[in-house]
């Protein structure tokens, strides 16, 4: 590869617990990219670290910037800022080559209805860099799809598995997803994500994609980046930041002032329950619950968080920081 | 990508032979029932056939983006290892072929069945007079309809190439073939008006120009040249618009 990237591990967050990744190399290096999309900043300042062979969940509220991202990284829109690097190229210089070992799958389908099954196939094959045939023909057995079918008369689901062939009939190192299951139902889901985990992420190649479904992106992400507003809110593997981010709740007989307890190390938030509190805690959660009794607390149970409610927790404690004026968040990596 | 652009391109080429071949048929009928004519049947094709040419320039170009952009399929093609060059000459390229290919190719039909002795009538041009071919002598007639009908003919292909450019170039920033057509005839209308004068200067200039000052060449790249620059000029300015557009 050219421009080799900086590896993982080096891009780590400053203060982030040292954990091992095993891949060196990163599939979509984003640095410092800025966007505007109908005169507005959609993206500011965003630096992405997408490891090679990695299944990348990119979160965020709607209208966080993530299609934006997606887009500009996939050349379809400018960006004002910053670089983006796909498997080793400079998407603004060597944008067909950055292309070429490229799958996307879009939220909104985007398949020629016009076409039978068989001609969009060919019409693919003949726009790929790599194809494989018997891949293809194994999905569309699988699927049910016939080649003589009218792609306009395929329901939402079969449009979505037929889009699902084609992509991975081009054997792409790295797959972009956009939305993949939006409008598919449970079923369909689960058996979009298992041939895609199966498929794409067993050989080694990367996935990056971006959903509302939480619950589907802890399913089978690596590491996971949230974005607001256009801007990193975190930006780590999903098993770290389940290991390191606790909540906490506790409970007093006497009244605590809430800045008593965000000053405490490790305490990342307070949000006040009636007389109980819950505190987002980053890194030992032990060491908070024995500071927290030492202050006379009642009870104290230390819950394990899962990708909602530390996607929430993120967002809101983002959403605090930026109503009580304190200094916006400068990178991602800032807060660890 | 030619494939791709083949499997939506071949109907509007069928369409184009079968519109190219009534219209013609039927011209010929019209033609041959009537008596002698001041103009010839390859007149009436020109003159005709020019604003349908026009027409199916115009329609020939109307979705090649905008429909992509509205069904939202274009972000398939663009994000294929494929450069917007090539994308580009494919969209525009296969129709424009046709248009290159079909169009001279009944031209051609009708400037022989203009020829057929006795079928229809034999008169031509000669110094500016209106003169029977045959007192002219087959040789000189033929001569001079030659080089008319080539300049003619090229002419109104350029008129129906310029139509597909200015309408493709329109289609990058729309998003349907219905506004594709509007904004093209807002801006093709006012221009046509305003080169009235001169295209009827230029027909008068083909048609009753003096064979002895004719310089065959000289004359083809005097009339012709002006048209093409714009053509080829409109042709630029849509490569160079989808190049930098951003969808």
């Amino acid at each position: 590869m050219e421009n080799k990237p900086q590896s993982w591990q080096a891009s780590r967050p400053v203060n982030s617990p040292a954990l091992e990744f095993p891949l060196p190399d990163l599939a979509i290096h984003i640095n410092n990219l800025t966007c505007i999309y109908d005169k507005k900043l959609a993206v500011e300042k965003l630096s992405l670290h997408v490891p090679v062979g990695s299944v990348y969940g990119f979160l965020g509220p709607n209208g966080a910037g993530k299609t934006t991202t997606i887009k500009t990284l996939l050349g379809l829109r400018p960006l004002q800022g910053g670089s983006i690097n796909v498997l080793g190229y400079d998407i603004t210089t060597q944008s067909v080559e950055s292309r070429q070992r490229l799958g996307y799958m879009a939220e909104t389908n985007n398949l020629y209805t016009h076409m039978r099954v068989s001609q969009l196939v060919e019409t693919t094959r003949r726009l790929s860099f790599r194809w494989n045939s018997a891949a293809v023909n194994r999905y569309l057995d699988l699927f049910k799809l016939a080649h003589t079918d009218k792609v306009g008369k395929l329901s939402k689901g079969q449009k979505g598995q037929l889009a699902l062939a084609l992509v991975l009939g081009s054997e792409p190192d790295l797959l972009v997803l956009d939305e993949p299951t939006s409008g598919l139902d449970p079923l369909k889901r689960y058996e979009f994500l298992n041939h895609i985990v199966r498929e794409v992420s067993q050989a080694g190649r990367t996935i990056f994609f971006s959903s509302h479904n939480l619950s589907e992106v802890e399913q089978i992400a690596d590491v996971v980046a949230i974005l607001n507003e256009g801007k990193l809110i975190v930006e780590d593997e999903l098993d770290n930041l389940k290991l390191h981010e606790k909540a906490i709740k506790v409970a007093f007989d006497q009244p605590v002032w809430n800045h008593e307890l965000e000053i405490i190390p490790g305490v990342r938030q307070v949000m006040q329950e009636g007389r109980r509190y819950r505190l987002l805690v980053r890194g030992d959660a032990q060491a908070v619950a024995a500071e927290l009794r030492k202050m006379g607390a009642r009870t104290v149970d230390i819950v394990d968080m899962n990708l909602e409610a530390l996607f929430i927790a993120y967002l809101q404690g983002y959403r605090e920081r930026m109503e009580s004026d304190s200094p916006a968040i400068e990178s991602s990596n800032s807060r660890f | 990508m030619w494939y791709k652009e083949w499997l939506t391109v071949r109907f509007k080429l069928v369409l184009m032979i079968a519109v190219y071949t009534l219209f013609g048929g039927a011209l010929c009928l019209v033609y041959s029932s009537r008596g002698t004519s001041y103009m010839k049947l390859f007149d009436y094709w020109i003159l005709i056939g020019g604003v349908i040419t026009l027409m199916i320039g115009v329609l020939g170009g109307l979705d090649t983006f905008s429909d992509e952009v509205g069904k939202n399929t274009l972000s398939f093609l663009l994000t294929r290892p494929v450069s917007r060059r090539k994308i580009f000459l494919s969209k525009v390229g296969l129709y424009g072929l046709g248009m290159i290919i079909i169009y001279p190719l009944i031209s051609f039909v009708i400037f022989l069945a203009d020829h057929t002795p006795h079928y229809f009538n034999n008169y031509g041009y000669l110094n500016g007079n209106y003169c029977n071919q045959e007192f002219l002598g087959v040789a000189a007639a033929e001569m001079i309809n030659t080089t008319n009908a080539i300049i003619a003919t090229a002419l109104v292909l350029l008129a129906g190439l310029g139509g597909l450019a200015l309408s493709t170039l329109v289609s990058i920033f729309t998003r349907s073939a219905m506004q594709t057509l509007t904004v093209t005839l807002v801006i093709l209308l006012p221009f046509v008006v305003a080169l009235a004068p001169a295209i009827q200067t230029t027909v008068y200039s083909i048609k009753f120009i003096s064979f002895s000052n004719r310089e065959d060449v000289t004359d083809f790249l005097r009339i012709v040249l002006p048209e093409m620059l714009l053509v080829v000029g409109l042709y630029i300015a849509g490569f160079i618009s989808f190049k930098r557009k951003m969808f």
